[in-house]
């Protein structure tokens, strides 16, 4: 497990080394276009030219990139070209609101996949006709139609929770807790279906399968068979389905903390990246790389924790 | 048995679902204006907002505000362009507008109780000019000089009849000089202005809250005791906030007003900008066609503005072949006769200019801007035989790329001043606006005189300018259209009185 684990912490290495090279090569313009970027339309072309040098931004690419890297090692991300702010200390503000809000929907959509799949896939019935329904409705509408609808109706129509804005939880906890209601309500109605859907799948297979039909044979019970045998033999697929979902998912939150103006890092990364603020869109690539492997790493190791069939030794 | 469970789990349910809807309903509730608590104005803010350093700051838009709250400026420009005194209680432009001195006001102080003088001042302007900021180009070479503690004097290489009004922009903040030293002017500044920072109340590009300083010493002229900014980048989200009160003013889209309205809110409309055509290669260098006056007046009549103002601006703009907005002192209305919509009319001077084939030429095409307006130019140009080829501009070196000389016609939708603004940001050799440098020899006398000139004469040269560019078909400009501001009451701000006519001044907040 140790070894298994370190391998697979050595090719995150290498997936963040080649989504960042990637980005760099990507975003990066010449020099003094960023510069101009930065400063307006106001500023001479002598103080373009000189901001551009005193970034940096007049060595070649490959140059720069390494440079960062460097500057990585050493446990910086450099500071933004437009704030001058430091950008680990921007992320410390961004990243916990795209975590929470990420965070609550995972495990809200678990929760609801596991219940709803598990009911369908035994059960059947109306209950399954339901779900396929939802399934197609929530992956038809986009999340940020959503967003808007539940915006003019919930906050704006009836005024029970807020249309915009992210409250501190430690400056009013129960504010807090309805500025996420909305946004993880958008995201969680267009999602939750289709997951559902796909654990119903999982666990309608393993129901098929010799293993159950001679726990049935054997007179045990319907509750003791899934619950103790059945869930988790789907544990693996529902895993992956999850993990899946949480990936894609960092997508659909930049366009919904644009609609609720939360102050995540989707919102930051589409600012920075229409600015060429190489800093700041590198610091936001590095996060979404991470998200990416440490869900794929604890979607791997606590399915094979759940499943002997996958449990590598 | 099982009937039983069913009801247990159902209860369960029912019991949750009231346990949820007691914590809405008692967080729905939990958040009163005290009585008698201070007066807060929240207010939606466009775009990410920069570091505090002055040199960051924009001068025009809603991100104005926030450095207007924490820095006064040397002076203070009114709706119409006219200068009036700030924290400076007078000053004096020399006869040949190579020299302004300001005489600061006696006892002013930074938030920190040091005082607000003429070395600050100094420090303030010296580190716009010297650091590369936004507005570094309109004190670029000057010298600053403090003959005493109160009084500064700004020394121009050349008539710069625009000085004072720099002095209500950016380069006129007056920031603490030591943090100016220090780099701590970026995050947490020593105010100068109206209001101070709130460090526990403010989320690092989300919320800035802003408290009012009592002993500034023009505090009766603003109402509110504390004022909030928050960050909403995205048009929708400002809506929403306006619409269910979390905000009480910003910046909305054409296309928002009419919801905006039927929601109960109240909307400033103002002429702010114009748009249309830059004929930029008028020397011809590029495009020989672009040289010759009959073809850029062809170009200037195949345009139907009345149509454009009506359908394509949704009737919010005015027909105009002029830069310069209809309240401008440059503002002739007679001008706005002088091309008027016709095809036949402009395929003929096109033909006794020898361009009657027309030519090929490549225009900008950014999203959310020129891309939008771009088709009619393709299709307005080609009745003339002009081939228009759009280039997609992306990112962050588009507006280098316009700026540099690219292309000698681009769609633009400029923001409008007072008329020396808009004849220094468009007409100079060297402008930021007139891309390719043109030069006039019989432009230049005027646009010289435009810099020293006051009262009546100044009016007089303006509209000489406008009159001239307008018949040498600079520019084909379509319509002056209008910006809109959304506030929850028609009270809230009586009057704008900022001469970009985009936001409102926070003083103006009532």
């Amino acid at each position: 497990m140790i070894v298994y684990t370190l391998r697979r912490l050595g090719s995150a290495l290498l997936l963040t080394a080649v989504v960042t090279c990637a980005t760099f090569l990507l975003i990066f313009r010449d020099g003094p276009s960023i510069a101009r970027a930065i400063l307006g339309e106001q500023a001479t072309q002598e103080t373009v030219d000189a901001r551009a040098v005193e970034l940096g931004l007049d060595q070649p690419v490959f140059s720069q990139y390494w440079q960062w890297l460097r500057d990585l090692s050493g446990g910086s991300l450099g500071h933004s070209f437009f704030t001058g702010e430091d950008v680990t200390s921007m992320l410390a503000t961004r990243v916990p609101v795209t975590l929470i809000i990420t965070g609550v929907v995972v495990l809200l959509m678990g929760l609801i996949s596991v219940l709803v799949g598990t009911a369908a896939a035994v059960k059947g019935g109306w209950i399954d006709r339901v779900l396929q329904f939802f399934a197609v409705l929530g992956s038809a509408v986009p999340a940020f139609i959503v967003a808007v609808l539940l915006v003019l109706t919930v906050a704006v129509g009836w005024g029970l929770l807020p249309a915009t804005g992210y409250v501190q939880p430690e400056r009013d906890l129960g504010g807090w807790a309805r500025s996420l209601v909305l946004p993880v309500l958008a995201i969680l109605i267009g999602s939750v279906g289709s997951a559902a859907q796909q654990f119903r799948g999982a666990v309608s297979d393993i129901l098929q399968q010799d293993f159950v039909r001679t726990l049935r044979s054997r007179g045990i019970g319907e509750g003791r068979i899934v619950f103790g045998h059945v869930l988790r033999s789907a544990a693996a697929p529902g895993l992956t389905i999850l993990g899946l979902q949480t990936i894609g998912m960092l997508g659909g939150v930049v366009l919904i903390e644009r609609v609720f103006a939360l102050p995540g890092i989707g919102d930051l990364a589409v600012e920075m990246a229409l600015r060429a603020d190489i800093p700041v869109v590198m610091g936001c690539v590095l996060f979404a790389v991470l998200v990416v492997v440490v869900v794929n790493l604890v979607t791997d190791v606590v399915g094979a924790w759940l499943n002997p069939k996958v449990r590598i030794s | 048995m099982d009937l039983i469970a069913s009801r247990r789990r159902t209860g369960a349910v029912v019991a949750a679902l009231a346990v949820g809807a007691a914590f809405l309903t008692a967080c729905t509730s939990a958040a009163p204006t005290a009585e008698g608590g201070p007066r807060t104005l929240t207010l939606g803010v466009s775009g990410e907002a920069q570091s505090f350093d002055p040199a960051r700051q924009q001068s025009a838009g809603d991100q104005r505000w926030r450095w207007h709250a924490t820095f006064d400026t040397l002076l203070h420009c009114e709706e119409d362009g006219s200068v009036v005194p700030g924290a400076a209680e007078s000053y004096e432009l020399s006869p040949d507008a190579t020299r302004l001195t300001m005489r600061l006001r006696e006892g002013m102080t930074f938030s920190d109780g040091s005082p607000v003088d003429a070395a600050a001042a100094k420090a303030s302007i010296a580190h716009m000019r010297d650091s590369g900021g936004s507005d570094a180009g309109r004190v670029a070479n000057m010298e600053i000089t403090t003959p005493d503690e109160l009084t500064v004097v700004i020394d121009a290489p050349q008539p710069t009849g625009q000085l004072p009004t720099f002095m209500c922009f950016a380069p006129g903040a007056i920031a603490h000089p030591d943090q100016l030293a220090s780099g701590a002017v970026a995050s947490a500044p020593y105010s100068s202005g109206p209001y101070e920072l709130d460090p526990s109340g403010t989320t690092t590009g989300s919320v800035y809250r802003m408290v009012k300083r009592d002993d500034y010493w023009d505090a009766g002229n603003y109402a509110y005791d504390v004022i909030e900014l928050v960050t909403m980048p995205e048009p929708t989200a400002r809506l929403n906030a306006l619409m269910s009160g979390e905000i009480d003013g910003a910046i909305i889209e054409q296309e928002q007003v009419p919801e905006a309205e039927s929601a109960g809110l109240h909307v400033l409309s103002n002429p702010a900008a114009w748009n249309g055509l830059y004929l930029n290669d008028r020397a011809g260098e590029v495009i020989p066609a672009l040289g010759d006056v009959r073809v850029r007046r062809a170009i200037n009549m195949v345009f139907d503005r009345e149509a454009i103002a009506e359908y394509t601006m949704r009737g919010e703009a005015v027909p105009t072949t002029q830069i310069f907005h209809p309240e401008a002192t440059a503002y002739l209305p007679e001008l706005d006769e002088r091309y008027p919509f016709d095809v036949e009319a402009a395929r003929a001077l096109m033909a006794e200019a020898g361009y009657a084939d027309g030519f090929e030429v490549e225009v900008p095409s950014e999203s959310g801007g020129s891309a939008v307006m771009n088709p009619i130019v393709v299709q307005q140009l080609g009745l003339l035989n002009i081939e228009v080829t759009e280039v997609p501009l992306t990112g962050p070196t588009a507006l280098s790329d316009i700026l540099g000389g690219r292309f000698p016609i681009f769609f633009a939708r400029i923001g409008t001043g007072d008329s020396l603004f808009d004849i220094v940001q468009s007409l100079e050799p060297g402008s930021i606006w007139n891309v390719m440098d043109t030069e006039d020899p019989d432009l230049q006398p005027l646009l010289d005189r435009a810099q020293f000139v006051q009262g009546d004469e100044a009016v007089e040269v303006y509209q000489q300018i406008n009159e001239y560019i307008v018949d040498q078909a600079w520019f084909a400009p379509w319509v002056a259209d209008n910006s809109f501001f959304a506030v929850t009451g028609a009270d809230l701000v009586p009057e704008m009185t900022d001469q970009f006519r985009v936001t409102p001044y926070l003083r103006d907040f009532e």
